[in-house]
């Protein structure tokens, strides 16, 4: 037990008078170990429904990460098989107020950093091809996000009576020059346009305070293009493209009579909306314009058919998964379809039952819709499936060759396009400089101290990673045991071994542990193709844990004996997964237990029940009853010494 | 704790990404789009207001003026919960009045963002002005 001074005993206590009356909760979450990328244990801090842990990501950085909290524990506990330890933490209302903004804020601001990365690169690509075009080149175009509902034009129709409807109403309301004068003074504005002369070396990732870039020559350049477009598909009334909607003729997307008034009446208002936001002041407002014009034609067409037409609202860079995999995971696909159309009933069942349709109502409808669809298509249609990476919120792109270059002397461009690249590559270092991974001065532990401490909170013990070995994980959650005002401490088992424990209560404990404990005859664990090659799960297996070791140590040897002859044929996946089973069975030989295997899917009546909002409405309750896979320990108040 | 030794430096604190892409399809992984959630309309709405009002507490206890580099952000941060045109979603003007308050900015500040951001719309003002209230 690591000696805790009396100093350390004082502050504690006078840390628990300070928040007597009224009590919050924070956890310091510990995740057990798996291999690969896990293999140091992680941690995390929660705040209610939300998660806050850094995580190591290419190209060498480390970010902070925001997850709900029922999506973190699935991901970790059950997909990733990882057991959790919390810890947690009683503080007054203040301190819980603060440290929650801290980790808000560093984790808005990181974004923002992160972005700006990405729009550096933009406004480099940007000023090449306009050079490209001032030279007389033709080739080069630009995707232009939001116009891929409209553009390019594929002609299968006349104008839009929803749009031409909106035009009247835009008309009508500013004048009937309205539209012209409006694209007259965005041409005339990109004609002048100038990249800033800002000096890129100013542009300083850990300056203090929340970050500011200046909106960068891309970024102008963009905002006024798309508004452009927009004003383009509203003065020729366009339709909808033909591969920007779904329009499925499937009987349960008829629309009963209270949703088709509610969304009519949403389309109304819209038009209003989007007539407001014609003259606004916001200088991205051609994006919002472009995806608030598509979804009004595809309300309209829901209201002429009385079935629901929806945006395709999967984002361009949605990762694929390809339709041989489909096809492996048919009977994953076919859950994941029924719990997307169960969201989806839910979704249409608010608005049914005659709630007022705004834009965020609507983009829940829209995209539980898209979610079932998508995944319906790929089974009846035989097809990829596409997975988002962020929210589902229509932005298809169109590549746009009709490119206005301003009126700058090429010298000018020329200069430019070195200043834009200089910028991003100085960019990347200091950002590499400022985010960069170290397995022990800047890790998921060191990050999670660092924004405890700069949050100026008193938690009972200042935690300093740098002078000690609490930057392992599982060593930092002792000392936040020993050190913090920790009022309870609860485990929430790994997947496969709450499964287990299930199991284990019936009469025939032996033969259910000698038959889950191998990847063979298991039922509950599948072959994962992430896993590294294994046979015997060492994880509740402490005593047998090297002779199991020694097992798996000669199975992976056997796997990268078979993986060499495989080599053309499987391209090296049999003898890269014998190595990491050869190497993570290593540890086992001295106890270690790293590798706990991890699951692709586990489907809905398999998962344990959600715990989330149970363990924070029943606070630090001895009485509690937990559900299956959670024991607690609930400390009693402070009786320790400094010893 | 050697052996362990010998396999933690290959990396720590990251995650195998690629075995949660088949559960993705259901869900996101983001707090923010998770928030749009059919099942708990309050709670999307909460997570927005939270998202705007902390980023303009951030924005405004660190600059001051650039109102096109705040209104982009505030942009981007809506996408994130599914809103694009964010300025006539009310949550947006009170969320945004009550990371005023919690910033402590002055009156003048205050008087400076109302008049840029409600366009002379009384109602988007009040509700800005309503929110900084409620966080004073």
């Amino acid at each position: 037990v690591r000696p805790v001074p009396l100093l350390a005993l004082a502050a504690l206590l006078l840390a628990r008078a300070a928040f007597a009356a009224s009590p919050r909760f924070v956890d310091y979450l510990y995740i057990e170990a798996n291999e690969g990328g896990s293999s140091g244990g992680h941690a995390a801090i929660r705040f209610g429904d939300e998660v806050y842990h850094f995580q190591h990501e290419r190209p060498g950085v480390l970010r902070l990460h925001r997850d709900d909290w029922r999506h973190f524990r699935y991901a970790y506990a059950v997909l990733e098989n990882r057991t959790m330890h919390t810890s947690r933490v009683a503080v007054a209302e203040a301190t819980y107020a603060r440290l929650r903004e801290e980790f808000s804020e560093r984790y808005l601001s990181e974004r923002r950093v992160f972005e700006q990365r990405d729009v550096l690169c933009d406004d480099r690509m940007l000023l090449e091809v306009l050079l490209a075009r001032q030279r007389g080149g033709t080739g080069a175009t630009l995707r232009i996000r939001g116009g891929g509902f409209f553009f390019p034009e594929d002609g299968r129709s006349g104008p839009s009576a929803a749009a031409l409807a909106l035009r009247m109403h835009v008309l009508e309301t500013y004048g009937p020059d309205a539209i012209g004068q409006r694209a007259a003074e965005i041409r005339a504005e990109l004609a002048r346009l100038a990249p800033a002369s800002d000096d890129p070396a100013t542009i300083d990732v850990a300056a203090p305070g929340f970050p500011h870039f200046p909106r960068t020559f891309s970024t102008r350049y963009r905002d006024l293009l798309t508004a452009l477009l927009a004003l383009r598909a509203l003065d020729d009334a366009l339709p909808l493209r033909r591969d920007a909607y779904w329009s499925p003729t499937d009987a349960g997307l008829q629309l009963e009579a209270t949703e088709r008034r509610a969304l009519d009446a949403y389309a109304d208002r819209l038009t209003g909306e989007l007539t407001r936001l014609l003259r606004s002041a916001r200088p991205d407002w051609g994006f919002a314009f472009l995806a608030g014009m598509a979804r009004l034609e595809a309300l309209r067409a829901s209201g002429e058919t009385g079935r629901l037409v929806l945006l395709d609202a999967f984002p361009p860079e949605s990762e694929v998964m390809p339709r041989s995999s489909v096809r492996q995971r048919r009977e994953a696909v076919l859950d994941l379809r029924a719990e997307a159309d169960d969201e989806f009933m839910r979704t249409r069942a608010r608005i049914q039952g005659g709630e007022t349709v705004d834009e965020a109502t609507f983009a829940a409808l829209e995209a539980a819709g898209n979610r079932f669809l998508e995944l319906d298509a790929a089974i009846t249609q035989d097809r990829a499936l596409r997975v988002p990476s962020g929210p589902l919120l229509p932005s298809r792109d169109a590549p746009w060759s009709d490119l206005i270059v301003p009126h700058l002397p090429s010298d000018d461009l020329v200069r430019s396009v070195a200043q834009a690249r200089a910028a991003e590559e100085g960019f990347a270092r200091r950002l590499q400089d400022r985010y960069g991974y170290n397995l022990i001065t800047r890790n998921c532990v060191s990050e999670i101290f660092r924004t405890v401490s700069a949050a100026g909170a008193d938690l009972g013990w200042h935690v300093d990673t740098g002078w000690s070995l609490d930057f392992i994980p599982f060593v930092s959650a002792r000392t936040v045991n020993a050190t913090w005002n920790v009022v309870q401490q609860s485990t929430i088992r790994s997947y496969r071994r709450s499964r287990l424990d299930d199991m284990v209560g019936g009469d025939n404990a032996f033969r259910v542990r000698l038959r889950e404990s191998n990847v063979v005859t298991s039922t509950i664990y599948r072959r994962n193709a992430d896993d590294s090659f294994f046979v015997l799960f060492t994880d509740d297996v402490v005593p047998l844990r090297p002779l199991f070791g020694t097992v798996n140590l000669a199975a992976a040897l056997g796997a990268v004996a078979a993986g060499l002859p495989l080599l053309p044929v499987d391209h090296g996946h049999t003898l890269w997964s014998g190595v990491r089973g050869a190497l993570f069975s290593l540890p086992e030989l001295a106890f270690v237990s790293l590798r706990k295997g991890s699951f692709d899917y586990v489907p809905r009546d398999r998962r344990p029940r959600d715990t989330g909002a149970e363990i924070f409405a029943g606070a630090a309750s001895a009485e509690r009853r937990w559900p299956a896979g959670v024991t607690t320990f609930t400390r009693r108040p402070p009786a320790r010494t400094g010893a | 704790v050697l052996a362990a030794a010998m396999v933690a430096p290959l990396a720590g604190c990251s995650v195998s990404v690629s075995s949660w892409s088949l559960s993705k399809s259901v869900r996101s992984s983001s707090h923010s789009s998770d928030s749009s959630s059919s099942s708990s309309p309050g709670a999307a709405e909460r997570a927005y207001r939270e998202d705007v009002s902390d980023y303009t507490r951030a924005f405004a206890r660190s600059h001051r003026g650039d109102f096109q580099g705040f209104q982009a952000d505030i942009g981007r941060l809506a996408e994130e919960h599914g809103i694009t045109n964010w300025e006539e979603n009310p949550a947006t003007y009170t969320a945004i009045g009550e990371g005023l308050g919690r910033a402590k900015v002055s009156d003048a500040e205050l008087m400076a963002y109302k008049r840029n951001l409600s366009g002379g719309d009384a109602t988007k003002a009040a509700a800005i002005q309503e929110g900084f209230d409620s966080a004073r």
